[in-house]
């Protein structure tokens, strides 16, 4: 695997959005504040490889996943697609480049213009693409769309004709369309019901095996990530803190934050439910944050190192293939997560670090 | 309820249905309004009217107003509109008026469409920027115009400058040839004769520019309201990903579905510029509509004509109406989402 490189190199990616300034902050010359969407985030992809990227509402998933797809512009750091540099594409080659790279969104409704037909949404890329004619086109999606899971036959119906299920199906096959190496589900499943999220996923999988594409997962559905990702990686308040191999990871959080998150995960356990855990503490602001660890006002475990100086991402000696941002991996790493639920404080650090 | 033509046709014949209704208290209020009046029209008329003309007026204006109704109304059921009091039936001159506002408002359109509809994508791409800011400096300065004074600012000064005609259709009136269809460029046209086809062009130029930039802030503002909806949703998104041009995104996948909006306004604004030209058509001395609207009711030194009057009225409530039915039948072919209710 070290002979090639890997499909995808996403290396030290930052994203800032900057926030509107205020008349007396021009006026003054205060600096320009913004919002670190994605701060120093690292890893890689191989073909036909499927990273799970977790974390919760407003870690900057959507963003990372966005930047991966050339949607956003980062502010700073390369993405390295086969070994080739694609942040400073020129844009006729980025169009071409495109077809590389897909992506399912999120909302079934948005993300398909109600005013073009199937044929037409899920041909587009093909046409802009590879300059096909209309009825090569037609040609070619009638023989895409049994791959997805629909019926030939809704080549001339609109995308509001479909039921969520049916959306989210024509917005893989318009991904498929072009034959990429990487697709960037962004939580292609959550707008879905629960039996619906299931064939989606499954449909997913056979198409990786069958076309060996390469998938980035986002979701905030952890039973997903078990079922869909070979690798995991967690992200929060824009810095990965964890990633490794899903079920290691799954089943071996190392770090605080990660134990955390999968503590949250509902267990269909009725003795269970006494024992809620909750992360204590303030979330720390992504506008301008502070020096160290962004999870030190929250973690259970956070000693006075933690608030002032950023963790490294690193290997954790003994846990293979597993990289973790955390000053006291060695020291929490065995901690289970389900202790989280009762005894938090108890493995609380020496004298000093208040929660 | 569906899609098919034979929906299509249903709904466009309800709709006219409703015309009925509408039309009948359109014709009831302005008929009374008009009639209840107490002006002496009748003697208004000497010298131009002889004797027996005011005599005859007399007596029609005596009757009691529900029998002048009546007759009125009948006269107008048989076809008859009416004349004035010096016997200029009315019909022939709205027969010929209406085309010709009809086309001053279609060239308004037509620029309302190709210059407004562009400077609302480019307002709503550049978002706060200072694009954003200089469209929406020239259509609030259109909008804020009062109509009386950008006319005359355009014929006093625009037109001598930029050597454009600032009077009538054509240069020579009448034009050496048969008017078929009332529309001046048309009717040039389709006589084959290019040089009065150039010229009816010029003499349309200036009246439709003005009535276009005035009323120009609708189609933009619409347009940039409803790209700044569209554009952040996913499909545009998903366009961009197709490796589109953002030419393409822009104009084909974000305008087409921002347009449902534009359009149905537009249509429905349509109706009434073609009663809204009244003050253009006087500046610019155009045959249209709006000139015999100002006549019938007594401006410019002219004589008040009632069955004028109405007919004019008619003829407005008419526009509108028709004016949002195309609207909505637009509305229909855009959104492939709806229904013909």
């Amino acid at each position: 695997m070290n002979d090639a490189p890997a499909l995808l190199e996403v290396q030290d990616v930052v994203k800032y959005f900057p926030l509107t300034r205020s008349l007396t902050s021009v006026i003054t010359g205060g600096s320009r504040r913004a919002v670190h969407a994605v701060d120093h985030v690292s890893f890689s992809l191989n073909e036909g490889e499927t990273l799970g990227l977790i974390g919760e509402s407003g870690s900057g998933k959507t963003t990372l996943g966005w930047l991966v797809a050339r949607l956003h512009e980062p502010t700073g750091g390369r993405i390295l697609f086969s070994g080739h540099d694609v942040t400073r594409l020129p844009r006729g080659k980025l169009r071409a480049w495109r077809r590389n790279v897909q992506v399912v969104f999120q909302d079934p409704v948005g993300s398909l213009d109600p005013r073009l037909r199937v044929w037409q949404i899920v041909g587009e890329p093909m046409r802009a693409q590879l300059g096909l004619s209309r009825a090569t086109t037609r040609k070619r999606v009638e023989a895409l769309l049994p791959s997805v899971g629909l019926p030939t036959d809704c080549l001339d119906q609109y995308p509001h004709e479909f039921s969520g299920g049916g959306r989210q199906r024509l917005s893989v096959a318009r991904a498929l369309s072009v034959d990429p190496r990487l697709i960037v589900l962004d939580e292609p499943t959550s707008a879905l019901d629960v039996a619906v999220q299931a064939q989606i996923l499954n449909r997913l999988v056979a198409l990786q095996r069958e076309r060996k594409i390469a998938y980035l997962l986002i979701t905030h559905n952890v039973a997903a990530v078990r079922f869909v990702a070979d690798r995991v990686a967690v992200l929060y308040l824009g810095q990965l803190v964890e990633i490794g191999g899903v079920h290691e990871v799954l089943e071996h959080p190392v770090h605080p934050y990660t134990k955390a998150l999968l503590a949250a995960v509902p267990v269909p356990d009725p003795n269970r439910r006494r024992m809620r855990y909750r992360i204590e503490g303030d979330i720390p602001s992504l506008v301008d944050p502070k020096p160290g660890c962004r999870f030190a006002p929250r973690c259970p475990f956070v000693i006075e190192r933690c608030r002032v100086e950023d963790p490294e991402f690193r290997a954790v000696p003994g846990i293979p293939n597993r990289l973790v941002a955390c000053h006291r991996a060695e020291e929490v790493g065995d901690i289970p997560p389900e202790s989280l639920l009762e005894v938090a404080p108890a493995v609380a650090a020496p004298a000093g670090a208040a929660t | 309820m569906g899609r098919s033509p034979s929906d299509l046709i249903v709904f466009v014949l309800k709709r006219l249905l409703q015309l009925i209704p509408v039309l009948f208290g359109v014709i009831v209020l302005t008929f009374f309004f008009t009639h209840l009046d107490l002006t002496d029209i009748c003697n208004a008329w000497y010298p131009h009217a002889g004797i027996a003309t005011i005599r005859h007026c007399e007596t029609t204006i005596n009757q009691p107003i529900a029998q002048q109704f009546l007759t009125y109304f009948t006269n107008l059921l048989h076809g008859n509109w009416g004349a004035s009091v010096l016997g200029d039936p009315v019909y022939p001159k709205i027969a010929t008026a209406l085309p010709a506002t009809v086309e001053l408002v279609l060239a308004a359109l037509f620029l309302m469409v190709v210059i407004g509809i562009p400077l609302g994508v480019v307002a709503a791409q550049s978002g706060g920027r200072w694009a954003d800011h200089l469209v929406r400096v020239f259509y609030l300065s259109g909008w804020a115009t009062p109509t009386y004074l950008g006319a005359v600012l355009a014929a006093v000064f625009l037109g001598p400058a930029l050597g454009l005609p600032t009077g009538g259709e054509y240069s020579t009136n009448p034009p050496p040839f048969t008017q078929w269809t009332h529309m001046s460029v048309l009717d040039a046209i389709l006589a084959g004769n290019l040089a009065y086809t150039a010229d009816a062009f010029a003499h349309l130029v200036l009246p439709a520019t003005v009535l276009a930039f005035i009323n120009m802030g609708i189609a933009t503002r619409m347009t940039r309201a409803s790209m700044l909806e569209v554009l952040p949703l996913d499909y545009v998104r998903s366009a961009r990903m197709k490796g589109l041009t953002e030419f393409w995104v822009l104009y084909k996948h974000a305008l087409r579905n921002a347009l449902i909006t534009t359009t149905t306004v537009l249509g429905i604004t349509a109706g009434g510029l073609l009663s809204g030209t009244v003050v253009i058509e006087e500046v610019f001395a155009w045959p249209g509509i709006g000139q015999y609207a100002y006549a019938s009711i007594g401006g410019g030194g002219s004589q008040l004509n009632f069955d004028g009057a109405i007919a004019v009225v008619i003829v407005f409530a008419t526009a509108v109406v028709v004016a949002n039915l195309i609207a909505d039948i637009l509305y229909g072919v855009l959104d492939p989402r709806v229904d013909w209710r």
